[in-house]
């Protein structure tokens, strides 16, 4: 086995070398003109797309050049078991992509460690291993795809997929990773054998082989309905895509400007006041906030965006360390190191990582602090209660200050904002009736007395995690008490059956996917849980369930099963749907019959 | 129990109604084949006559459709680590490691293989100027042929299958690859199944012959006696000479000079009573070589468009 590892390593040491000298460039010179530690998630997910690419690349070549009859039959008839013959493959691999990937950025972490005033955290050190196991997952995908069934293998490649959806950060996403690479290199271990296009008879192994392609399936179809979405736009059919919108739709109330949003809102309105508010509508300026979708994480390897900012009055540069739990400050011409800042004149830690917005202002998950330039320290301004999460960091609303939690908007008085350095209490409370996960803005104008917000709901429609968007018209007095003056259904724009069809076509895989998208993330305070699926799309799954349970009863006739391989194969059909029907078509050939009068003559 | 023991010691492969099937075609057709233990077994077919298929279900690298193969009187479906040591493989495209040197790869086999036997290695490799530190990549066709039979054959085997493995070298190196197997006295303690579509070699090293046509077994004797088989008969026949579907084992006939000569099957002097009473007016008889017989007996049943 070791003889076949070196053989492997001798055959791609040259294209490794090139690969993380061309990786170590590339980093180098990115790493002379930027901070590496502080780019924003999409230059990470470039680097990491790049990775993927290239493993997948050297497991597809790898095990394409093998995978020829007589390479195939070469490699495997030896007196070793295939799965030395695969682990001394595969680990000649990985070795190879960690000197091309890991290498190269752990050598520059250590540059910047050691050589600069840059910050580098203990989730900076994970990079390399996630960078590695990334271009493994891609790896053994591609050596999938090459060594099993063509008629399916390729649907390996939805595996790593995973890892762009996936809400875990830091150590847990490494464990995301792990789970990934492992699924992987099960397929494999399953598929690397004399024979790799028969199917498998195991029931753990056609599990593990049955639901990549249950899921590639799943995906096909589901993405097919975008093919019909093309259509009609190509018909100029298309609903969203006319030159006006379906009125009092989902669409409508994303698209629309604060202004009509809010006459929207109280088109319908019998309030004394409504004519009132209309007019005041047309003249005054309408804030709209748009909630944030994600905070910072305590211990992610990347950043939503960079987690810096700069004085250039004081010549200094802060960067937020995660170990710290401060900002380290450097020189900004010179880049040599300063100290910390933290909260205050203690210099007290921040609770979470902190994120600079606007020239001086910074949030964090449970408050929001100002920069102040003369006396550079950082200034707490903004604090939530106890139990809530910055859903939106402060903003100017009129004369006074806004700010999103998780649960309600809080005002602020703005005056005393400009004019001091003090925290803040804030002047109202305007809870949500809906949770923050499906709301998609927040409209508001300032009256005499008080404010007219808008709530309006339709985040997830296009994932079906909400199904009943809506726009809460609220009139808050000067004392801050709320009163619902108008709601509104919003319609749903395209057929529920469209826009829910991930649940029809199979609500165990959908089940699924949302799980795995959660697999070892903590609970996300500013995601809501998904509402309940309508009865037309529920009954619809049954029958979509229901005719697959007779596919495969028949079509399991025509193929060959063991009996209770058959009633699995029947029973999964009936759980999972269409998607497993497909798979059960994919993977098994048609019974091989020979002709009656030969054999008989024979 | 005792059905196994027999497995193990008579036959080193041993198909029973083996059938394979590729969509609306049968690669294998019942075949019911025993070969077995010792001498050098040439199985010899046209291409398509199931022989690729036959080895690969043989090695486990194809399920068949029907029936049973035994090798080494295992079942070929679930040879183990140990049953493979016991085989050798050598195909045609010689494949390498072409990126290794020749002597790492000779250094993997060895640590690979508990009976590797390097006195085989070396007096087979020594027909060749291959050199230990030449990369495999670097060798010609012929080179890598001899070094691929002098791992094959140092492995000690008992069961060595060569498929075609002279295909595309020139006529020295097929010299060299013949004499290296013949003399080499590895190759005299195996079994050894020879598979090839060149007759001159087969002429010279099988003991036995075997004819594979449209996956059935069409004959398993000695390459003589199969050549006996066969006889050339030229008549002299003034008209139009018999109907050829009434020539007994017709197997070819061609006019040449105004004479009419027939390859025929298990054939005696009968025939020349037939061509007599056919009006031939001279009969002769004459020998055929192995080739010609093999070639006549192939292309007789060979496929042609339905209007010819």
């Amino acid at each position: 086995m070791i003889d076949l590892f070196k053989g492997e390593l001798l055959r791609f040491r040259l294209w490794a070398l090139v690969a993380a000298a061309i990786n170590l460039v590339v980093l180098g010179f990115l790493s002379s003109m930027v901070d590496m530690a502080q780019q924003p998630l999409l230059v990470y997910q470039v680097f990491g797309a790049v990775y993927a690419v290239t493993g997948a690349l050297l497991g597809m070549y790898q095990m394409g050049t093998y995978r020829k009859p007589n390479q195939w039959l070469n490699l495997l008839h030896r007196p070793l078991h295939r799965l030395q013959i695969a682990g001394a493959l595969t680990g000649a691999s990985a070795t190879l992509l960690l000197l091309a990937t890991a290498l190269p950025i752990a050598l520059v972490a250590l540059y910047q460690d050691t050589m600069t005033a840059r910050v580098v955290d203990l989730r900076h050190w994970l990079l390399p291993l996630a960078a590695w196991l990334i271009a493994v997952s891609s790896y053994l995908a591609g050596a999938y795809a090459m060594v099993g069934n063509r008629r399916y293998s390729f649907a390996a490649f939805l595996l790593p997929g995973l890892l762009v959806y996936a809400q875990a950060s830091g150590v847990a996403m490494l464990g995301v990773h792990c789970v990934v690479l492992a699924f992987l290199a099960a397929m494999l271990a399953v598929a690397f054998k004399p024979d790799p296009t028969a199917p498998p008879r195991n029931p753990a192994s056609v599990l593990a082989i049955a639901l990549p392609v249950q899921l590639g399936a799943y995906f096909l179809v589901w993405m097919l309905g975008y093919g019909m979405e093309v259509a009609w736009t190509v018909t100029g059919t298309h609903p969203l895509n006319s030159p006006t919108l379906p009125k009092g739709g989902y669409t409508e109330a994303e698209r629309a400007e604060g202004k009509t949003m809010l006459l929207l809102g109280i088109e319908r309105s019998r309030e004394p006041e409504a004519a009132l508010w209309r007019e005041q509508i047309a003249l005054s300026d309408v804030y709209t906030t748009y909630p944030l979708r994600n905070l910072p994480v305590q211990g992610s390897m990347t950043n939503l965006l960079p987690l810096e900012m700069g004085d250039a009055d004081n010549n200094v540069w802060m960067v937020y360390s995660h170990d710290r739990a401060r900002f380290v400050t450097r020189g900004l011409r010179d880049q040599r190191r300063i100290g910390e800042m933290g909260v205050g004149a203690e210099q007290a830690a921040f609770p979470a990582p902190t994120m600079p917005y606007g020239a001086t202002y910074l949030y964090n998950a449970q408050a929001a602090y100002q920069y102040d330039s003369e006396q550079q320290r950082m200034f707490e301004r903004f604090r939530l209660p106890e139990g809530e999460v910055m859903a939106s960091p402060p903003e100017p609303a009129g004369d006074n200050i806004v700010m999103l939690s998780d649960r309600a908007a809080y005002f602020y008085p703005g005056r005393e904002a400009m004019n001091g350095l003090d925290l803040l209490q804030p002047l109202m409370r305007v809870a949500m009736s809906g949770p923050v996960g499906h709301l998609g803005r927040m409209d508001v104008i300032e009256l005499l007395d008080g404010y007219l917000v808008s709530y309006t709901y339709t985040w997830g429609m296009g994932s079906g995690e909400l199904q009943q968007p809506f726009q809460q018209v609220l009139r808050v007095d000067g004392k801050g008490h709320a009163r619902e003056v108008a709601r509104r259904a919003l319609s749903m724009d395209l057929p529920p059956l469209y826009s829910n069809r991930n649940t029809w076509l199979s609500p165990v895989l959908r089940a699924l996917c949302l799980g795995a998208q959660d697999l070892f993330a903590a609970k996300d305070p500013l995601r809501a849980k998904p509402q309940s699926m309508p009865m037309p799309v529920l009954w619809l799954a049954a029958v979509g369930c229901l005719l697959s349970l007779l596919g495969a009863m028949w079509l399991t006739g025509k193929q060959t099963h063991a009996p209770r391989g058959r009633l699995g194969w029947v029973l999964l059909c009936g759980v999972i749907g269409l998607p497993a029907l497909a798979s059960l078509w994919l993977m098994y050939p048609q019974r091989e019959t020979l002709p009656v009068a030969e054999s008989v003559a024979a | 129990m005792g059905d196994a023991t027999n497995h193990a010691t008579d036959y080193v492969i041993e198909t029973r109604a083996l059938s394979k099937r590729y969509g609306r075609k049968l690669a294998l057709d019942n075949l019911d084949l025993r070969i077995p233990r010792g001498r050098i077994h040439a199985i010899v077919g046209a291409n398509g006559a199931g022989k690729s298929t036959l080895f690969r279900i043989l090695m486990g690298f194809l399920s068949p459709s029907a029936g049973e193969a035994r090798i080494l009187g295992k079942d070929s479906q679930s040879l183990t680590p140990q049953d493979r040591s016991r085989i050798g493989f050598v195909n045609e495209e010689h494949t390498l490691a072409s990126w290794m040197r020749v002597s790492q790869v000779a250094v993997m086999q060895q640590h690979q293989y508990p009976r590797w036997n390097q006195h085989a290695y070396d007096s087979v490799i020594g027909h060749y100027h291959v050199l230990p530190e030449q990369k495999v990549g670097q060798l010609s066709r012929g080179e890598r042929a001899g070094f691929n039979l002098a791992l094959a054959l140092a492995q000690g085997p008992e069961l060595l299958v060569l498929d075609e493995p002279t295909l595309g070298l020139d006529v020295v190196a097929k010299r060299a690859f013949l004499e290296s197997l013949m003399y080499s006295n590895a190759a005299d303690d195996c079994t050894v199944i020879y598979c090839s579509h060149q007759m001159e070699e087969i002429e010279r090293v099988a003991d036995n012959l075997i004819i594979l046509e449209r996956g059935q077994l069409k004959n398993m004797s000695a390459p003589e006696d199969f050549t006996a088989r066969v006889s050339h008969w030229i008549a002299d026949v003034p008209f139009k000479g018999p109907e050829l579907h009434t020539v007994p084992g017709l197997l070819e006939m061609q006019q040449l000079d105004g004479l009419q000569h027939y390859l025929v099957l298990d054939q005696d002097e009968g025939f020349e009573r037939f061509l007599r009473d056919a009006g031939a007016r001279n009969v002769q008889s004459m020998p055929v070589s192995l080739d010609r017989a093999v070639n006549a007996f192939l292309a007789k049943n060979h496929a042609a468009p339905a209007a010819a």
